[in-house]
């Protein structure tokens, strides 16, 4: 929403470091492994994903519905929470806050046939209400949330990434959402770093005598005085995820889900 | 769950001050430090949830610090409602034009229009600069206090424009206050109807009456055309594409703004002017507002 970043709630309130997320997640630590509750994270996305498809959400509600359902979990634990109402009452807050309000009965009934099979959702439209009291008041009131995409709209225009390159930045950028990245860096960073991989992997088609065209992506990187080291942390963080996501096995997820809920 | 009833034991209730569609608002005094606050309270629906424009008024709020824009200091959540704490003003400027200016019928002193008028467009320089439409300006989301300092608030139709969508709703703005090209049925506007918004403001102030109090749609635009003459595709072009624009509008002559306003000087119509152009893309910003020549005797004193 603002204009500068910086002065934003974002920026001052939501950019956490990774020693926080850690100590975050050393309820769940005590029963299963960290590439396990990154696998749940990818899968908890996934399921996200998956009901605003069924919604038609715009991308931008979808990744506020991941920022928030993230947020919470810097201050929670999947253990003592029922993710699937929190992920629910993500959706329908970030529909409210982006301005495409849909019912809540409407949320709750995709829901309950995102996961007809995996167990339910046992919820109803009141349950979701009294919960988003709740997120609400995790969230800090905090709400509007500053994403990538226009940031990396604004680089590929200015560098000249054709259409194709875009896409496949942008992706990517959908991908980070299943990483912790938005809640460690500035959109802009992670923007940058869509671009780095786009330009790396060489699905870059720059126009004919555009400045990505004419110039040394290193010399343009280099002169964007911006902290590379952390660009670098981000790419890491989105290939390292991919990595898992090679051999993903959802029945597994499943079963690790399964194992965090019920052993004492 | 940081809710507890401690919290709402923080502040005791004094007076209503008003009530709105979704919240009631109270004074409140905060029982530690004796600060006077506003206490805006939202009804929580056990079916909805919290209400979308308290949602929006709460989450831009938070964002946006300014000296001329009301305060949220803390949003308390207790059982089964939501309470907003912002910073206590005397009055909104519509009771101050009703009281203050009464032996005036309504009027206001010149040199305190021009520090309202200033402060008014700073806190929407701000606003449109952090991409924050207000969307419904009017004396009465306009606090005012003993100090003379002005703050907008009243943010629950407020959005951010930054967000890409494909029309806004155009169900907003109180009617007396709402730009012709959205009375009209345009859904693409901007940052340029607050401008004309807060041109009837200032007309408003001088006169102590509101410059275009219609009572329908039709009958805002036809009090509009009625001053400043009906548009045509000469002095507007495309108007006669709008959804409600028709054929069979009257045609009336532009009157000469002086005449209906000869109380404002010389600097202070032209900047009128400038506010209130049909053409959207013709007002003044804000931000090129604060410099104009009008305000230089007061511009030194705000900084």
């Amino acid at each position: 929403m603002a204009a500068n970043f910086w002065t934003s709630s974002h920026s001052q309130h939501w950019l956490l470091d990774r020693w926080t997320i850690v100590q975050s997640r050393q309820e769940d630590l005590k029963y299963v492994s960290e590439v396990d509750i990154v696998k749940l994270n990818i899968w908890f996305c996934n399921l996200i994903q998956k009901l605003a498809k069924r919604l038609q959400l715009r991308q931008q509600v979808v990744a506020t519905a991941f920022v928030y359902f993230k947020r919470f979990y810097t201050k929670n634990s999947y253990r003592s929470t029922d993710p699937m109402l929190v992920m629910a009452t993500c959706v329908y807050l970030a529909c409210k806050i982006e301005e495409c309000p849909h019912h809540i009965k409407m949320i709750v009934q995709e829901t309950k046939h995102v996961l007809q099979d995996i167990g339910g959702f046992r919820y109803d439209s009141s349950s979701v209400a009294e919960f988003e009291f709740y997120l609400l008041e995790e969230l800090e009131f905090y709400l509007i949330v500053w994403h990538p995409y226009r940031s990396l709209t604004h680089f590929a225009t200015e560098l000249g990434i054709r259409e194709a390159g875009l896409q496949y930045a942008w992706f990517i950028v959908n991908d980070s959402y299943r990483t912790d990245v938005c809640l460690l860096y500035p959109p802009h960073m992670i923007a940058l770093a869509a671009i780095y991989i786009t330009v790396v992997l060489k699905h870059a088609d720059f126009a004919p005598g555009s400045v990505g065209d004419k110039l040394d992506m290193r010399q343009w990187f280099a002169d964007l005085n911006v902290d590379m080291a952390a660009i670098v942390e981000i790419v890491q963080d989105i290939l390292g995820i991919y990595e898992i996501w090679g051999d993903w096995r959802e029945d597994k997820v499943i079963a690790l889900w399964k194992e965090l809920k019920h052993r004492s | 769950m940081a809710n507890n009833n401690s919290q709402d034991q923080r502040y005791t209730r004094l007076e209503k001050l008003g009530e709105g569609t979704y919240a009631t608002v109270f004074k409140g005094k905060n029982r530690l430090t004796h600060e006077i606050v506003a206490l805006k309270e939202i009804h929580l629906d056990s079916e909805e949830g919290a209400p979308s424009t308290a949602i929006r008024e709460i989450s831009l709020m938070k964002e946006l610090k300014h000296p001329n824009i009301l305060r949220l200091q803390d949003v308390i959540h207790t059982e089964n409602k939501l309470m907003l704490v912002f910073e206590h003003m005397d009055q909104d400027l519509k009771k101050y034009m009703d009281t203050i200016g009464r032996a005036n019928h309504g009027a206001l002193d010149p040199q305190t229009i021009k520090s309202f008028m200033y402060q008014l467009l700073k806190g929407i320089a701000f606003c449109h600069d952090n991409r924050v439409l207000h969307r419904d300006l009017k004396p009465q989301n306009l606090l005012i206090n003993k100090r003379g300092e002005l703050k907008l608030g009243d943010f629950g139709l407020a959005r951010a424009f930054g967000i890409p969508v494909n029309t806004f709703s155009n169900e907003v703005v109180t009617l007396w206050y709402r730009a012709p090209d959205v009375l009209l049925g345009s859904r693409t506007y901007s940052t340029t109807i607050d401008i004309w918004s807060s041109g009837c403001i200032m007309a408003e102030m001088y006169t102590g009456r509101p410059l275009f109090p219609g009572t329908t749609n039709e009958d805002q635009l036809l009090k509009i055309f009625r001053t400043m003459g009906t548009p045509t595709e000469q002095t507007w072009p495309g108007v006669s594409q709008f959804p409600e624009y028709k054929q069979t509008f009257p045609m009336y002559p532009a009157q000469h703004i002086n005449t209906i306003l000869p109380m404002v000087d010389a600097y202070g119509l032209d900047l009128l002017n400038r506010m209130l152009q049909y053409q959207p893309h013709l007002r003044i910003s804000a931000k090129d507002a604060l410099t104009h020549v009008y305000f230089n005797d007061v511009r030194s004193f705000f900084g």
